[in-house]
């Protein structure tokens, strides 16, 4: 794996865009870091930036940022990402999910220093090249969205939602958790309640997500 | 968020003895501390982040019981199969919380640590007894529609908002524990909350640096497993009030019954009282009344929650009329 | 009811121009436009009474913070058009000033705008500043107030304000 020497390199959304090789590993000092050492007074004590290295849409990466940087800021500001919205900062709209380990989280209740070695998924990496992964070609095809700044976390979400059902996990609307429910509407809606719609698609929300789940094209 | 210092921790010794030092804080899933941090509520100089100690596992007891590791996601315990079948109260409990990708990061021991979402707390424009000791309880004569109403003071009327503890607490769970000198010990989950008093600011009996290993569940007692949760929305929503139970009966009385309370108090209120009027009862809706009666005898409302008393008692015989298909 | 006839393309179940963007993450928003690491981070601090005046604030720690390039109060931020009254012809066009004087309308106002270079040092240096109020009496009962409230007399030229209060509680008029 590549790494850059004493001397740091600033890389720009370009070169990350425009960087084709999937396992090449780039070595960002956050521009944070810089600041960081910036614009002290006093006895100011810095934080001292962390290191960590972990995949994002297949492409390894590794960065050195102030600890304090959520994954969803690190995404958006630090690496170009902005597909990943955010909605709320607080865990309660879903904008900002991303799929990390093949789970669905709230990027923004998390630290990027805490994922290291982690495989993390945003709503850029789910095409592939030109072809559209099915959830985001059912959301166009079902008008799932208006604005579309819940898009991607509602995709995102829908995405890893049909893998936890496909795991056999129960949910609030199962009746009997010991058993494995079939993807109905109330379940669909139960499992999909951590996204919101300011806009209120929700119908078509949940229809794309069952032209998904039922033409099994995951 | 104030800057700290973040160090990954490889191994259960060397992240107590990081964490017991002052203003050090063992980091999990994060859902909660990094949402206080945020907003300056929690100020840890030093973040323990203990996501790679080996406390993952759930295992089978020798007592035919469960033990849960502190790192389990809520998610994974809630589809264990172990739980589901055995346990389903539990799995209904966590399923009951959050949303999915809240669950998928919440871990065992955070859930139990999690600190109340009395909005009084987090706002640090207001007094709050919790955050800051003695500087007073701005609930008390405010918008308390979601505090405590049983067994808490004129100091802090937080509610837990866990629903996963309050299950934990009708199936009698244990916590194990240890500390940076490497002693262990077992806490009954009911033993684990400190009541507010006068420091409503220490929440539970663990010393700085001891850490939640796992959580053990007994066998599961006999009889039917209920978790019912009411809010104001239908999901995603935490509860005004909640009944765990379980309950053993045959065709005309119940034999004998655990019951939980979430949304009443600063833990999950078991009801001791609810239970002994419930051993023998017949299965009527005056029994299921008599034991609602019981269960908040003591129970005080402070202006905006005063609902809770009535829902609760309601909610109890709802959720005793379902577990035992009658009235 | 009478059936309406679409004229195409109204009721043509098309794909949004915009869906493919918005689907795959790339519509740019606001300032997404904006190059990676371009563009500062402001966070406005919120006053924390519903009604006053802002006495004192002291911004030193806050100006000092790691990053930190500007911290806009009443005292340095740029002269403003103020808040016009309500009969003006164009009321819904007025000026809606910030950190323009010490007046603090309602809960969250701004007090003080804060500017840094990332996000994380923006919010820490505007936990910094302090503020020291004069509040005032407000009313914050709709109901309450209802007897005193203003009643603009129109809404703008040939719109005239219309008041009346209904009964919520009444069944509503069945239909025809």
């Amino acid at each position: 794996m590549a790494r850059s020497s004493d001397t740091p390199f600033q890389v720009t959304r370009r070169t990350v865009l425009e960087t084709g090789a999937t396992t090449a590993a780039v070595s960002f000092i956050g521009h944070s870091q810089l600041a960081l050492a910036a614009g002290l007074a006093g006895d100011e004590t810095p934080p001292e930036p962390v290191s960590v290295e972990f995949q994002v849409n297949g492409r390894a990466l590794a960065l050195t940022i102030d600890p304090r940087t959520t994954l969803l800021d690190t995404l958006r500001e630090h690496l170009g990402l902005t597909g990943t919205k955010k909605g709320c900062d607080q865990g309660q709209c879903g904008a900002c999910t991303v799929i990390v380990n093949g789970q669905r989280i709230n990027s923004c209740l998390t630290l990027a220093a805490m994922h290291e070695r982690n495989e993390i998924v945003t709503i850029e990496g789910l095409a592939k090249g030109d072809d559209l992964h099915p959830m985001q070609a059912a959301f166009v095809h079902h008008d799932g969205l208006q604005c579309g700044y819940c898009t991607p976390g509602q995709i995102c979400s829908a995405v890893a939602m049909l893998a936890e059902h496909e795991a056999g996990w129960p949910s609030y609307a199962t009746a009997d958790v010991g058993t494995q429910p079939a993807l109905t509407h109330a379940e669909i809606a139960e499992r999909m309640s951590g996204n919101i719609c300011r806009c209120s698609a929700y119908a078509n929300i949940v229809a794309a997500i069952r032209d998904v789940a039922e033409g099994g094209r995951t | 968020m104030k800057p700290f210092r973040y160090e990954k921790a490889s191994g259960v010794a060397a992240a107590c003895a990081s964490a017991a030092e002052p203003a050090a804080k063992f980091i999990a899933g994060g859902t909660n501390l990094v949402d206080l941090m945020k907003l300056q509520i929690e100020t840890p100089a030093h973040l323990v982040d203990i996501n790679a100690l080996p406390l993952r596992g759930i295992e089978e007891t020798s007592e035919n019981g469960l033990r849960i590791g502190a790192l389990v996601s809520n998610s994974a315990l809630a589809a264990d199969i172990r739980v589901r079948r055995q346990y389903p109260l539990l799995s209904q409990a966590l399923l009951s919380g959050a949303s999915g990708h809240l669950r998928n990061k919440a871990t065992t021991g955070g859930n139990l640590l999690q600190r109340t979402r009395c909005p009084y707390f987090y706002d640090t424009t207001k007094p709050c007894n919790k955050r800051v000791r003695g500087s007073g309880c701005a609930a008390l004569h405010g918008l308390n529609r979601m505090n405590a109403v049983l067994g808490v003071s004129d100091n802090c009327i937080a509610a837990h908002p866990s629903d996963m503890a309050v299950a934990m607490t009708a199936l009698g769970a244990q916590i194990e524990t240890v500390t940076r000198d490497g002693d262990t010990r077992t806490i009954p989950i009911d033993a684990l909350y400190r009541a507010p008093g006068d420091t409503p600011d220490i929440e539970t009996v663990l010393v700085p640096g001891e850490l939640i290993r796992s959580v053990v569940l007994p066998p599961p007692p006999s009889g039917r497993q209920v978790y019912r949760k009411v809010r104001d929305r239908a999901s995603y929503a935490f509860g005004l009030v909640s009944v765990a139970m379980i309950v053993a009966h045959d065709n005309d009385r119940v034999r004998t019954a655990r019951v939980a309370f979430g949304g009443l108090s600063y833990k999950p209120w078991r009801s001791h009282e609810a239970e002994a009027a419930l051993a023998g009862a017949t299965l009527t809706r005056a029994s299921y009344d008599a034991a609602g009666k019981a269960a908040l005898k003591n129970a005080r409302g402070y202006g905006h929650n005063n609902f809770k008393i009535p829902l609760a008692r309601r909610t109890l015989r709802a959720t005793l009329a379902d577990a035992t298909e009658s009235i | 009811m009478a059936e309406i006839k679409l004229a195409a393309p109204v009721g043509l179940p098309l794909d949004r121009v915009d869906g493919r963007l918005k689907v795959t993450g790339r519509a740019p928003y606001a300032y997404e436009y904006a190059a990676q690491g371009a563009a500062l981070c402001g966070i406005i601090v919120p006053a924390s009474i519903g009604k006053g005046r802002v006495a004192a604030i002291d911004v030193q720690e806050a100006r000092n913070a790691p990053g930190v390039r500007l911290v806009l109060t009443k005292d340095n931020a740029p002269p403003q058009h103020p808040f016009g009254p309500v009969d003006l012809p164009d009321r819904f066009a007025r000026a809606m000033p910030a950190l323009n004087n010490d007046e603090v309308p309602y809960f969250g106002f701004p007090v003080a705008f804060v500017v840094a270079e990332t996000f994380e040092q923006a919010s820490a240096a505007a936990a910094m500043v302090r503020v020291r109020y004069a509040p005032a009496k407000g009313n914050y009962g709709l109901h309450a107030a209802a007897a005193t409230a203003i009643d603009p007399g129109e809404l703008g030229p040939n719109e005239p304000a219309e008041n009346a209060i209904g009964d919520s509680a009444a069944p509503l008029p069945a239909r025809r």
